[in-house]
């Protein structure tokens, strides 16, 4: 199909005796919120990790809008396109909210090896900074030292730098994690509002969120996908209900 | 913007005027001695200052930046064996070597990380060292004796000459990293320490980053090894053994090492540690007057226990903002 | 003739290289277990050193030196932890090169005050400075071959304890990974504590064997622990079986290097030219080794599995 954005082809990868990712084929369809779900230890902030370059697959290739990038950087992956928050927050802790976005912003005007005009008081890059703050609504929170910040929050920090490369692809890793009801409430309707200009492949187990957001869900199950489909197939697959959900409800 | 600079680096902008005047002290007192002193502590500092920029900002444990202090002076040492005494060729080249220098390790050796980092750039800087001792056209193990290089239009052997000559680089150092650590590349490069994955999540490539900064730290060394050269009238492989390298890291964090200024008033309290503790000991248990070593390793024990973030840390109290932020 | 001296120097470089283990085995787990960059192992050896030497000529029985030496070095190295080390596990690493430069420090200045700077000499006893013939007509100094023995000992010692003891699980499941220590609900404090002492001993009685051989003085242990990290690294940090080989060709290239590169280079350059830049690029070898190494094997050659 032309209209997939990430397609994943027999993708394996192996820790020791441990099969993480076996033969995993996937397609992402541009524009979409796609859901992976499985068990925990079922391997998928390890496909995850894949397809934005933290680990290489042992075969298989991921392509991404057609074009293979099995071999390339994480930073260059980034530049092509793949945002991606992580399971754990990862952001720059010893700066400011508003620092963040700027690091981010001067990635994204590609102007990195300057070396004597201060950064940090540069109009230009303070608004691009505000504007990276203000797609998920943090920018009230611009002055605040991350280290300051409350867990929910870093959250969303984390997703307005998943989201300042203008990615075509956005890799969301549990970003309800921890968070509160109404930090989750909040967070949904973010994720909500990107569906108009980004694809979004999300991991998430609050299985509220993943029926309210997903147009498509995968199951990933001891690293293989046993279904893929809408929630209404995916909720009524025996298969998947044997393997996760009925045990679950 | 320059006014910017003034009120951002208060701390450092103070030395260098004290610096800038301290030769009149010295003569209204007649105090020569402390003039050498001083040009030790400028020179060491500025080594330091330049380590600082991988060490502090780019959070790279280097222990052999010494090495480039070695290169250096032996630039202007091996020069003048061959009868080029132009000081600034010899600095010019000093730069150059260090600068690729810098590449060829910085890339083998920013392929690991950790204790790993720790232990190879400190086995590239004992491979230089045991380079230098097996020069024995060059003195090999006892160095090699030479003359002040003959900086054009400067003297040397004129009267505070090297002295000013040595604030001048130092100042233009220190004016470039002030710069150097607010720019973009400089927020880059904190941004690296506080977080590698998230900047390469950003789509940077954090080793061109690591290693712009471990070259600029290198050629910033190797010009302060140049200069230490004709201070000392002498190069041996002695100005890059190993406990040097411990030395510059030790200036840096006694400073504070997230502040620009801070390697420079480590190396003010470093070397007069080092002239006035034998002094104050001889007053109190002269026996052991010499062994002033016996004080400042538990000193520096001390330091590292329970002075986080270094003498400017203890006076800001900032230590945690990054560099590029705060005022210093 | 050169084969007679090529043997001796192979078996010389035995004896360094199992030397270097000795100092190099606790090492390595203080590296790999405690995450903990410890420069002041080198003052261990130099403790050890001393304290057999002083205790030697004082009691005029090298045997009784060496028997007291061992507790004391034991000692040393548990109080170190117990003052001093524990409060620096969970600092970075620049933190602890510099609190343990500052204990190479004080340590070198203690013994200079102690004991004065000039070196202190003594001698193993008459009943141990005879020759072996390892092959005919190619005697070996007793005492050479001793310290390879003991050194083999200790080696075959510490690798039972880590691969058949409980104990010695817990110390390999700690190198691989650090926090499955504390998962394992092992009494790290203690752990960490004896590792270290028994590494001290070790280092120290690497010193103290090494003592008659060359001179006992103030910062002897620096260039054997630089060596000795070197040792780790290629080895793999936190393997007791990686520093055991490492430790062997590190001996083996310095010290026939040493005496080969020189013999080498007169073929082709002036004698004097020689005598310097072949011990020394002999020295340089060695870091040239750890880097080659390095570059294609990141974690060293034997990296402890999982790490």
């Amino acid at each position: 199909m032309t209209s997939s954005i990430l397609e994943l082809r027999s993708v394996k990868k192996k820790f020791g005796a441990l099969t993480a990712t076996d033969n995993v084929s996937l397609n992402i369809q541009k524009g979409e919120i796609h859901a992976l779900i499985g068990p925990n230890g079922a391997g998928k902030t390890t496909l995850i990790s894949q397809i934005f370059g933290n680990l290489a697959p042992d075969s298989g290739e991921i392509l991404l809008d057609g074009k293979n990038i099995t071999n390339t950087s994480v930073s260059n992956r980034a530049l092509l396109g793949i945002g991606r928050s992580f399971q754990i927050s990862n952001v720059l802790m010893d700066f400011s909210v508003l620092e963040n976005a700027i690091v981010a912003k001067i990635s994204h005007s590609r102007k990195t090896f300057r070396f004597f005009k201060p950064a940090f008081n540069d109009p230009d890059l303070i608004d691009g900074g505000l504007a990276i703050l203000k797609r998920v609504g943090i920018e009230h929170m611009a002055d605040r030292n991350v280290s300051d910040l409350a867990h929910g929050e870093r959250r969303l920090l984390e997703l307005s730098l998943a989201l300042a490369m203008q990615p075509v692809l956005v890799l969301l890793d549990e970003p309800m994690a921890g968070a509160g009801p109404e930090d989750t409430v909040f967070m949904t309707k973010v994720i909500a509002g990107l569906k108009s200009d980004t694809t979004i492949l999300l991991i998430e187990h609050d299985m509220d969120v993943v029926f309210q957001l997903a147009e498509r869900i995968s199951v990933l199950v001891e690293g293989a996908v046993i279904a893929s489909g809408t929630p209404n197939e995916i909720s009524n697959n025996t298969l998947v209900r044997e393997a996760y959900l009925g045990s679950d409800e | 913007m320059v006014l910017d600079l003034f009120k951002k680096f208060t701390t450092l902008w103070i030395i260098l005027v004290v610096l800038a005047f301290f030769p009149i002290f010295t003569s209204t007192f007649d105090l020569p001695f402390w003039n050498d002193v001083v040009m030790r502590i400028m020179l060491l500092g500025m080594a330091a200052m330049g380590l600082n920029i991988v060490f502090g900002f780019g959070g790279m444990v280097s222990f052999g930046h010494a090495a480039f202090m070695g290169v250096g002076a032996y630039c202007a040492g091996i020069s003048q064996y061959y009868g080029l005494d132009n000081g600034w060729y010899q600095l010019l080249m000093s730069a150059v070597s260090c600068g690729i220098l810098g590449i060829m390790i910085g890339f083998l050796a920013l392929r690991t990380s950790g204790i790993y980092f720790i232990m190879i750039t400190l086995a590239f800087a004992q491979m230089l060292y045991f380079f230098f001792v097996s020069l024995e056209q060059f003195g090999g193990d006892d160095g090699l004796i030479m003359d002040r290089s003959d900086f054009i239009f400067i003297d040397l052997y004129e009267p505070l000459r090297l002295y000013y000559l040595i604030f001048f680089i130092l100042a233009a150092v220190s004016i470039m990293l002030m710069l150097l650590i607010r720019s973009r590349f400089g927020v880059i490069l904190q941004a690296i320490k506080s977080n590698e994955s998230r900047v390469e999540a950003m789509g940077l490539n954090p080793l061109k980053f690591k290693l712009t900064g471990y070259v600029i730290s290198a050629v910033i060394c190797g010009l302060s090894g140049c200069l230490f050269a004709s201070w000392q009238e002498f190069v041996s492989p002695d100005i890059m053994h190993w406990t040097r390298s411990g030395d510059l890291m030790i200036i840096i964090i006694l400073g504070g090492l997230t502040y620009v200024a801070g390697p420079l008033v480590g190396a003010i309290v470093f070397l007069l540690l080092e002239e006035l503790l034998p002094d104050l000991l001889h007053v109190v248990f002269p026996s052991i007057a010499e062994n002033w070593m016996i004080i400042f390793g538990p000193l520096l024990i001390a330091v590292v226990l329970f002075g986080k973030g270094g003498l400017m840390g203890v006076v800001g109290n900032r230590f945690t903002r990054p560099a590029a932020r705060k005022d210093q | 003739m050169t084969l007679t001296l090529l043997l001796e120097q192979i078996f010389n470089g035995l004896q360094a290289g199992i030397t270097l283990f000795l100092i190099a085995a606790g090492l390595t787990l203080i590296l790999g277990i405690m995450d903990f960059v410890f420069l002041a192992h080198g003052s261990q050896v130099m403790i050890g050193a001393y304290a057999a030497a002083a205790i030697t000529i004082a009691t005029n029985n090298f045997y009784f030196g060496i028997l007291a030496a061992i507790p004391i070095t034991f000692v040393c190295g548990y109080l170190l932890e117990w003052l001093i080390i524990r409060h620096l596990y969970r600092r970075d690493h620049m933190d602890q090169v510099l609190a343990t430069f500052g204990l190479i420090l004080f340590f070198n200045e203690a013994i200079r005050i102690g004991f004065g700077p000039a070196a202190l000499f003594t001698n193993f006893p008459s009943s141990l400075s005879g020759f072996i013939e390892i092959l005919p007509d190619t005697p070996y100094p007793v005492y050479r071959i001793l310290i390879i023995l003991v050194g083999l000992l200790c080696a075959l010692g510490i690798h039972l304890f880590v691969s058949r003891t409980r104990v010695g699980a817990m110390v390999r499941a700690g190198a691989s990974n650090p926090e499955m220590t504390a998962a394992l609900g092992i009494n790290v404090k203690i752990l960490f504590r004896f590792i270290f002492a028994a590494g001290a001993t070790f280092a120290g009685l690497a010193g103290m064997m090494i003592g008659p051989l060359t001179s006992v003085e103030p910062g002897m242990g620096e260039p054997l622990l630089i060596l000795s990290l070197v040792v780790i690294i290629i080895g793999g940090i936190g393997s007791v079986r990686g520093a055991f080989i490492a430790a062997i060709l590190i001996g083996l290239v310095d010290t026939v290097g040493r005496v080969m590169l020189p013999m080498l280079f007169k073929t082709f350059m002036s004698v004097s030219t020689a005598d310097t830049a072949g011990p020394a690029l002999a020295s340089m070898s060695v870091y040239i080794l750890m880097a080659v190494v390095l570059v294609f094997k990141p974690t060293g050659l034997f990296p402890p599995k999982g790490a």
